[in-house]
C-alpha cells in the first residue's frame, strides 16, 4: 500500500506546528533595553579605550624618567669612585682637562645607552619626534650665533 | 527596511549611529533566538548578544559586501557563540564536570521556559546534538534559512550541510519519538 506524501508529513513529529513556536519568554522590555544598553558600551568603550592611552603616555613617561634618573645616578656615583680611561683613574678630585669632563661625558651617555631598554626607544615613534621643516631650520640658524660663512658650509 | 538601504545611510555622513541602530532594531530579535537555542541561557545569550553588536559597530567600517549583511550578522553570532561553548567545555573537562549536564540543568530549572511537554523534548533532543550540528539545526528549523545562507554564515559547504542537517533532524525526530509520553 502507498502511502501518500501527506501522510508521511503529517506521521513526522517535526513538522507539528507547535514546535516552530518558540517556547521561551525574556524579560519585559528586553529587546527595547539592548539599544539603549549597547549605545552606552560602545560610548562608554571609546573613552576607556582613550583614557587607556593617556596613562599608557603617562606611564611610559614615568618609566623614562626613572631610567634616567638611575642613568645619571649610576653615573654619578662611578664619578666618584673614579673611572679608568686610558691608563690613568680619573676621579672628580683629580680631573685635570677638559679632556677628562668629555670622557667621563661620553661615559655617562654610554650608561645612559646601557640602561635604556631597547624597546623602550624602539617604542617611541617618529611622531615623538616633530618633523623638522626647512623654515624651522632656517629660522633657528638664522637666530643663532652661527655665522653666514657657517652656514654656507653646511650646504657643501 | 532592507540591507542595502541600511548600508546606504550608513555611508552618509553623519548617520552611522542612526544606520546601526536600525540593524540593532532589525536583528537583536532574529539573533537573541538563534544564540538562545545554542546556549540555553538567557544570561548567555545576553551577553553573546551584546558581544555580537559590538563587534557589529566595530567591524562595520570594513562590512566590504561580499556576503549580505544578514549572513555577516548571523556569522558573528554563530561563532561568537560556538567559541563561547568550546571554552566552557573545555572549563568543565578541566574540572571533571560536563557541561552538556549543566545546560540540560539550566534547560529543566529554566523559569522562562512556557512551553507544552513536547516543546521542553525538542529542547533536550536539540541539546543532544554537537555544537555545530546544532547551529546547523537552529538556523535551517528555526530561523528557516536557506541552505545558501547557512553555507556563508558557517563557511561550510552546502552539500555538507544538508547532510547534516538530515543526520540532525532524524536523531531529533527518534529523541521525540522516543520519549513522547514523558
Amino acid at each position: 500500500m502507498k502511502t501518500s506524501g501527506s501522510n508521511i508529513k503529517e506521521k513526522d513529529i517535526l513538522n507539528n506546528k507547535e514546535l516552530r513556536k518558540n517556547p521561551f519568554t525574556t524579560p519585559d522590555g528586553y529587546f527595547s533595553d539592548i539599544e539603549n544598553d549597547i549605545r552606552e558600551k560602545i560610548h562608554s568603550g571609546k573613552e576607556k579605550s582613550s583614557e587607556g592611552k593617556s596613562l599608557l603616555r603617562a606611564a611610559m613617561t614615568l618609566a623614562l624618567s626613572f631610567l634616567l634618573i638611575f642613568a645619571i645616578g649610576a653615573g654619578i656615583m662611578k664619578i666618584s669612585e673614579g673611572i679608568s680611561l686610558g691608563g690613568r683613574h680619573i676621579t672628580a678630585g683629580n680631573m685635570n682637562s677638559p679632556e677628562d669632563s668629555i670622557n667621563i661625558e661620553n661615559f655617562i651617555v654610554n650608561i645612559m645607552d646601557e640602561s635604556m631598554a631597547e624597546s623602550t626607544i624602539a617604542d617611541l615613534s617618529e611622531k615623538d619626534y616633530p618633523e623638522l621643516s626647512s623654515e624651522s631650520i632656517e629660522d633657528y640658524l638664522i637666530n643663532s650665533d652661527f655665522s653666514t660663512e657657517a652656514i654656507a658650509s653646511l650646504e657643501k | 527596511m532592507e540591507d542595502k538601504d541600511i548600508l546606504e545611510i550608513y555611508e552618509k555622513e553623519g548617520k552611522k549611529e542612526y544606520a546601526f541602530n536600525l540593524i540593532v532594531r532589525k536583528y537583536s530579535d532574529r539573533l537573541y533566538w538563534h544564540l538562545r537555542e545554542l546556549t540555553f541561557s538567557h544570561e548567555d545569550s545576553n551577553d553573546l548578544l551584546q558581544t555580537t553588536l559590538i563587534k557589529t559597530w566595530k567591524y562595520l567600517p570594513n562590512f566590504r559586501g561580499d556576503s549580505s549583511l544578514y549572513t555577516w550578522l548571523y556569522r558573528i553570532a554563530t561563532n561568537e557563540a560556538l567559541t563561547f561553548l568550546k571554552k566552557k567545555r573545555l572549563r568543565a573537562l578541566v574540572s571533571l564536570s560536563d557541561y552538556d549536564s549543566v545546560m540540560e540543568e539550566n534547560l529543566k530549572s529554566d523559569p522562562s521556559f512556557n512551553g507544552s511537554r513536547l516543546q521542553m523534548n525538542l529542547q533536550k533532543a536539540i541539546l543532544s546534538l554537537p555544537d555545530k550540528q546544532r547551529a546547523v539545526f537552529s538556523l535551517r528549523y528555526f530561523q528557516e534559512m536557506k541552505y545558501e545562507d547557512i553555507s556563508k554564515t558557517l563557511n561550510t559547504s552546502i552539500g555538507a550541510l544538508k547532510a547534516s542537517y538530515h543526520h540532525a533532524y532524524h536523531k531529533v525526530k527518534s529523541y521525540m519519538e522516543e520519549h513522547t509520553d514523558e
